[in-house]
């Protein structure tokens, strides 16, 4: 399991060019946890990528949790795959104050579970954006303890720096 | 006291400490009685059968009949569930979070109802509806329903109410004085001395003995006020219960932040605060009656939530007559679907832009209820999806009562003179109705909608899409010019048409063609679309406005209708539409609209408009500290702050400009910024009346190679 | 829950931002050329969303030929009225 963790931002243009080099290679299946997928970017993107974009863009499968709940039967329906499967800020749903944090980390375990239960069979990749509730960074901590390769993007430099050429 | 049987009204159910039932019904004789009922409910768990069989036993010894049975998940279809009853209904909400914390993989059904809806349900008689009762004085011993929700004309039961008002804005300024109005009196106390306040307020509740309190700012001040400084002051009819209050909050919705105030309910009487109502002011004490009646929340809750709560109430409803379980939470998720198939099918209703400028003669086309009226006729629901022949679905059975009401009594307003007296009832009941078919089809794709489902919502939105498309077909057919399109809506024009007769034949064939209702909403003398403000050269959905051929305006998008317009440029653009609508064509008005402007900015230089009318209002999009610019609501918000009022995202503010930048106080005429007030109402006149300046004017506009 | 993919009015807007760079290099009066043909897109919304592009540009090129295509056949119709006027006058029939 491949973590990035990054800022809401950068959640969807680092999906975008991760399921691109994914679809021209073969199906990829994106599980939209946190409506991070830029559909029409990606599409795009491909087009810069390929003459046979619609063909690649065929490759693309999606799938979209809106609660916690559904992103946890979501992974618990996925039989085990062939292809890769991207989960795009899958935690996006348990920051959301109304869902109690003990069902919350329940609910990140089973997630994780199953996430252990689909690895086995292709790569898993978890594109997760910084926690924004201090009292719900342990959710982000467990999920990055299971990562197998874990990359964090650098903060946002505020401070002026000299403006890139290209 | 012997077993008498009455017949009257079930007002509202509600649970005592003690967790029995208790029915507030008002009998024709004009008695209130607030009587306990056996009421057992239930709920369920399903999961893997040795969980089940843990927390069986977990719930063993708790006074929770248990039983195994198999149930209908709309899902799933038949599960084998764990079915735990409860003899007093208002332990169930303990029992299950207790349950649910010890075992959250279980699957958990009929768990968290509104207790009316349950009741509702399970007994067939409506809330506000005519019932029969037998009592011994001390409990309720039987109960038949006399009259259905859907009754057209309902009989009403006879309210006593009575209305407190406070003499200020109480997150500004201590109130000072109490108003209170009761079987047409007029009572005036001061607030301090508090004691003698609360004598003479308990003194006129058990004179008056009220059934339903109308205040302002009850639920934010006036009861939390009392609770805390007189705490043996109660304002219930049932004194066994204590006033039940519930935090305020902000939460982010439908897309934006919206503030809940705190609120504060009573028990065997009704509190309505105006202020913290959201529909109230609109539909009035009749329509959150009627509300009440056909959703099944009580009148208390109705009010205060939004008619999503009403609808998900409703579908519970349907669900419990037909045996089928409610999830406590919602778990279906999406299908696998292409790139492709989610660029093509994620999209909303069709939007047709306009063709900007003035028409003349032109006719507005409505589909009635589209939306809910498409999921009844298409059999729209979320068991259905995918289907042939399906027989009709969760969601269009829980809808076609209420849209046949709403049309029933739409049809009954027209035919009514506009001076009846039953009028205003008839339009808040039909207003109250509409909001609840508008919302359903926005919960049918709400994350948290137990029956809700993207896909569903997807069906619908493509179908209307399709259906105006066909209506346009059609009328092209028929020689018309399509101006505009938006969602359920369409303007048309056609040389020679001009009056309602006209433009019916077009309805008719769209009718048949489609099978949904259309409405004429009417023929206006002339309709103008306007422009984006960034740029006259694109035209923006939504934004016009006209006359009616009887005189009536109509406008949409502009600063009149925004709710952060003050009360002195919204006139001035009324103003201005009533000085165009006098014409043929608004052109010939030009001249004169101007005029009218030009009185408006001179009276605000001459500081003579009234400091009321100048009152802005914002409503916050976040917390104040998470403003990083000071705009107008960031300093209104942080001078709230500075004298103590807590501030929330989602609240709404009032402010003036002032030279010194905004004032969250009246200022004093010096120190108003009058010329920033002068160019708000030049910005709102040339909304309307740029569009209407000379060809030759324009073409510079339209034309970049002319230049 | 609902929808998730931008309405085709943003996803325009955000074309037209990626355009800027474009625009700016353009002289004074290409520019207004530009802004006119990328607002004339915007009549045909309905369509170009009816559509279903993957590139929804692509459809809105379309729309601004249409547009061209209106403009030049209410141009062509306005010459062929000064053209009758014109052969009116020279056969002296005026």
């Amino acid at each position: 399991m491949c973590v990035l963790v990054c800022s809401r931002e950068r959640v969807g243009d680092a999906a975008t060019h991760l399921l691109v080099e994914l679809a021209l290679r073969g199906e990829a299946l994106a599980i939209d946890g946190g409506n991070r997928l830029q559909a029409y970017p990606l599409a795009r993107a491909l087009r810069e990528r390929t003459n046979r974009f619609d063909f690649f863009c065929q490759r693309v499968l999606i799938r979209r949790a809106f609660t916690a709940y559904q992103l946890l039967a979501l992974l618990e329906s996925l039989p085990l795959l062939t292809s890769p499967l991207v989960i795009l800020d899958p935690l996006a749903s348990f920051y959301d104050e109304t869902l109690p944090v003990g069902q919350a980390r329940w609910l990140v375990q089973r997630c994780l579970q199953e996430i252990e239960r689909l690895k086995r069979a292709a790569p898993v990749f978890l594109l997760l954006r910084t926690c924004p509730l201090p009292q719900r960074r342990f959710l982000q901590d467990m999920v990055c303890r299971q990562a197998d390769t874990l990359f964090y993007e650098q903060e946002e430099i505020t401070s002026f720096v000299q403006p890139a050429l290209f | 006291m012997a077993r008498v049987e009455k017949t009257g009204w079930l007002m509202d159910v509600y649970t005592r400490p003690s967790g029995e039932l208790v029915c507030w019904l008002l009998s024709e004789d004009g008695q209130r009685w607030l009587l306990p009922m056996d009421f057992p409910v239930t709920f369920y768990a399903a999961g893997s059968l040795a969980v089940l069989r843990q927390a069986w036993r977990f719930l063993r010894g708790r006074g929770v009949q248990l039983s195994r049975q198999v149930r209908r998940d709309l899902f799933h279809g038949e599960r084998v569930v764990l079915s735990a009853t409860l003899d007093l209904p208002g332990r169930l909400p303990e029992t299950y979070r207790r349950l649910a914390q010890a075992f959250p993989v279980l699957d958990y059904y009929d768990a968290d109802l509104p207790l009316s809806v349950r009741f509702v349900a399970g007994t067939q008689v409506p809330l506000l509806g005519r019932c029969r009762f037998e009592t011994d004085g001390q409990r309720l011993l039987g109960l038949q329903p006399l009259e259905s929700a859907w009754e057209m004309q309902p009989s009403l039961p006879p309210l006593r109410v009575m209305e407190i008002e406070c003499d200020a804005e109480p997150a500004l300024h201590p109130p000072q004085e109490i108003v209170i109005r009761c079987d047409r009196r007029c009572y005036r106390f001061p607030l301090q001395p508090l004691r003698a306040f609360v004598v003479n307020l308990q003194a006129l509740l058990g004179t008056y003995d009220p059934d339903v309190i109308l205040t302002r700012y009850g639920d934010t001040w006036l009861f939390p006020f009392l609770s805390e400084h007189a705490p043996s002051f109660n304002p219930n009819r049932d004194e066994q219960m204590k006033v039940e209050f519930r935090r305020e909050r902000s939460l982010f919705a439908y897309g934006q932040v919206l503030y809940r105030g705190a609120q504060a309910l009573l028990f065997g009487r009704w509190h309505i605060d105006r202020c913290n109502a959201a529909l109230f002011a609109e539909i009035g004490l009749t329509g959150a009656l009627e509300m009440a009646r056909v959703t099944g929340l009580g009148v208390q809750e109705a009010v205060r939530k939004s008619p999503g709560a009403g609808i998900t109430a409703m579908q519970m409803q349907t669900a419990l007559r037909d045996g089928v379980l409610i999830p406590a939470v919602k778990q279906q998720a999406e299908a696998t679907r292409t790139l492709v198939s989610l660029i093509r099918y994620d999209r909303g209703g069709m939007v047709y832009q306009p063709l900007v400028g003035v028409h003349r003669h032109v006719a507005e086309l409505d589909f009635a209820s589209m939306y809910p009226a498409i999921m009844v006729r298409y059999n729209i629901s979320p068991e259905t999806l995918y289907q042939r022949d399906a027989p009709a679905g969760l969601i269009p059975r829980t809808l076609q009562p209420l849209l046949v009401k709403r049309l029933a009594l739409k049809h009954c307003l027209h035919t009514l003179d506009r001076r009846d007296s039953r009028v205003s009832d008839l339009k808040a009941r039909q207003t109250a109705l509409k909001w609840l078919l508008v919302v359903c089809f926005g919960y049918l794709g709400y994350k948290n909608a137990r029956f809700g489902r993207v896909e569903s919502h997807e069906a619908v939105t493509a179908i209307s899409r399709e259906l105006l498309l066909q209506a346009k077909e059609n009328a092209e057919d028929m020689g018309f010019t399509i101006l505009h399109m938006y969602v359920d809506s369409l303007f048309v024009k056609r040389e020679d048409t001009r009056t309602e007769a006209d433009f019916l034949p077009l309805a008719e064939k769209i009718q048949a063609e489609t099978g949904i209702g259309v409405t004429l909403e009417g023929v206006y003398r002339w309709l103008v679309f306007l422009p984006a403000c960034r740029d006259q050269r694109i035209p923006v959905a939504n934004r016009y406005f006209g006359v009616f051929e009887d005189g009536t305006l109509k406008y949409r998008g502009i600063a009149l209708r925004r709710h952060d317009t003050c009360p002195y440029v919204a006139q001035t653009q009324l103003d201005i539409l009533s000085c165009l609508a006098q014409a043929d064509d608004p052109r010939e008005q030009w001249k004169e609209a101007w005029g009218l402007v030009n009185q408006r900015v001179r009276s605000l230089q001459r500081r003579q408009a009234a400091i009321e009318g100048l009152q802005m209002a914002v409503k916050l999009s976040r917390d104040p500290q998470a403003f990083r610019r000071p705009s107008a609501a960031a300093q209104a918000a942080r001078q709230l702050q500075a004298e103590g009022v807590a501030v929330r995202a989602g609240m709404r503010l009032f402010f003036w400009f002032t030279q010194q930048g905004v004032s969250v106080a009246p200022p004093a005429a010096e120190e108003v910024d009058w010329d920033h007030y002068a160019r708000l109402v030049l910005r709102a006149a040339g909304e309307i009346l740029d569009v209407l300046q000379p060809v030759e004017k324009k073409q510079q506009y339209y034309l970049p190679l002319l230049k | 829950m609902g929808r998730t993919v931008p309405t085709i009015t943003r996803q325009l807007n955000e074309t037209e931002a990626m355009l800027q760079t474009f625009r700016r290099t353009l002289r004074r009066g290409d520019q207004a050329l530009l802004d006119g043909l990328l607002a004339s897109a915007h009549r045909h919304l309905a369509a170009i969303s009816a559509s279903g592009a993957l590139l929804p540009f692509e459809a809105a090129l379309l729309a601004m030929l249409l547009e061209q295509a209106r403009r030049i056949a209410a141009l062509e119709e306005e010459i062929r009225i000064f053209q009758e006027e014109v052969v009116r006058l020279r056969d002296g029939k005026g």
